[in-house]
């Protein structure tokens, strides 16, 4: 594994330095609002993607609370590009962008990231790649079924049935292929 | 190959969100598929664990996209010969076999007495016998397939790197908080497993075009001769 001379993660440093290396270009030429007649818009795209990157990048881990925090710190501000600190996204925003991008816009933004660096594995070595799925807990108690469902008129077996799916809800599992070089990945020369 | 040295890095190419009653063997074709399409590149090698054990699964990749599949062989599947075991191979005599090669034209994988002690010297059919030996890949996908699993190769691949994975899935899920995010929906977790991939990806960058560090990590803790300079003017 490559040893981590970067700022730990949650610190203003690291995102200063992650900043750099945000394609803002192509995300706001690949998730571009249309325009309508009367509507401003008060974000670019990749203000609002920034602006969720912090979920994971600080200690907020909550989109809600990114919203919330973002008015007082300067440091998360900078990483935003916002200039004002009364001018912020709110939930809205964020909930509107999360549906425009969609998974395939999100995509596009990795895979422009990931083609990057796939320009720095030499042409002749072995790539070996990993793949793996772990569990994610699913925040579902709300939809947990507790008492039987159907009308009173069912059979038995029917209630039975109807409480026996309920745990296909429970996780969802990410499923990850990773890849590494085997040759020496040399940083790009001017 | 080279494990634990500062070249080696981990990043994610591609992701699934999926219901946790998928098996996650369905997702290892598509995820072959999409490097293919996307970034015109496919990996040389991909290990898998258990999970992806699919012998068709496995024979389509390699026919289609020439990808050797590597997993380890699940405890209650036959060994067939040549194979005495699922690290070792053998001649009809019981000569171990080493691996020689692979011929991409004919599909076939060559193999040969091991060198040091052998037993051809004593084999009744020394003679005759052209002392290699060649099987085809598709004799078992998971034996043999592109990579046997009896190379030195494939034992390294599957002892040492596909625990690498490990570390990655955490940093995602503890550092970067994709355990405690709350996740109600399926399209809410698409959108977080690929914000998290996009930090590891944007922290790699910022990795590589960082200086090489320094080759003596003890040399600021090690004393120095301390120099005399006297100032001695002539």
């Amino acid at each position: 594994m490559v040893q981590s001379t970067l700022p730990p993660t949650g610190t203003v440093a690291l995102l200063e330095r992650l900043s750099e290396y945000i394609p803002d270009e192509f995300i706001n030429r690949t998730l571009a609002f249309k325009r309508h007649a009367g509507q401003r818009r008060s974000f670019v795209p990749a203000q609002l993607w920034r602006t969720r990157l912090l979920a994971f990048l600080t200690a907020a881990h909550s989109f809600n609370a990114v919203v919330r925090l973002l008015p007082e710190q300067i440091g998360w501000r900078r990483f935003v590009q916002l200039r004002q600190r009364q001018c912020t996204p709110d939930v809205r925003m964020l909930h509107e962008f999360r549906l425009h991008a969609g998974v395939r816009g999100l995509r596009a933004i990795n895979d422009h990231l990931v083609g990057h660096l796939l320009k720095l594995i030499p042409a002749s070595s072995q790539t070996v790649a990993i793949i793996d799925a772990t569990d994610l807990p699913a925040a579902t108690a709300d939809k947990k079924k507790t008492g039987a469902s159907g009308r009173r008129s069912e059979p038995r077996w029917e209630h039975e049935r109807a409480r026996r799916a309920t745990p296909n809800f429970m996780s969802a599992s990410k499923n990850i292929l990773c890849v590494f070089g085997c040759g020496r990945i040399s940083p790009p020369s001017c | 190959m080279r494990a634990h040295q500062s070249s080696v890095l981990l990043i994610p190419v591609s992701t699934w969100a999926a219901p946790a009653h998928l098996p996650e063997g369905y997702l290892l074709k598509p995820s072959i598929h999409q490097c293919h399409q996307r970034f015109n590149w496919v990996p040389d090698i991909v290990v898998g664990d258990l999970a992806y054990i699919h012998q068709d699964i496995k024979r389509e990749i390699r026919r289609r996209w020439h990808v050797a599949i590597l997993t380890k062989m699940k405890p209650d599947m036959n060994i067939i010969e040549p194979f005495d075991s699922w690290n070792r191979i053998s001649c009809p005599q019981g000569q171990p076999l080493q691996w020689l090669g692979y011929d991409a034209d004919d599909q076939q994988h060559w193999f040969g007495p091991r060198a040091g002690r052998q037993l051809c010297g004593e084999c009744w059919e020394a003679s005759q016998c052209p002392r290699e030996f060649s099987y085809p890949a598709s004799l078992h996908e998971t034996l043999v397939g592109l990579l046997p699993l009896s190379t030195l190769a494939a034992n390294r691949i599957l002892n040492q790197v596909r625990s690498w994975i490990e570390p990655a899935q955490a940093y995602e899920k503890n550092q970067l908080g994709l355990k405690a995010m709350f996740l109600n929906s399926l399209h809410l977790c698409w959108t977080a497993s690929l914000l998290a991939d996009a930090v590891v990806l944007l922290r790699a960058l910022a990795l590589i075009a960082e200086p090489e560090p320094s080759s003596d990590p003890l040399g600021a803790l090690r004393p120095r001769q301390l120099i005399l300079d006297f100032k001695i003017q002539p």
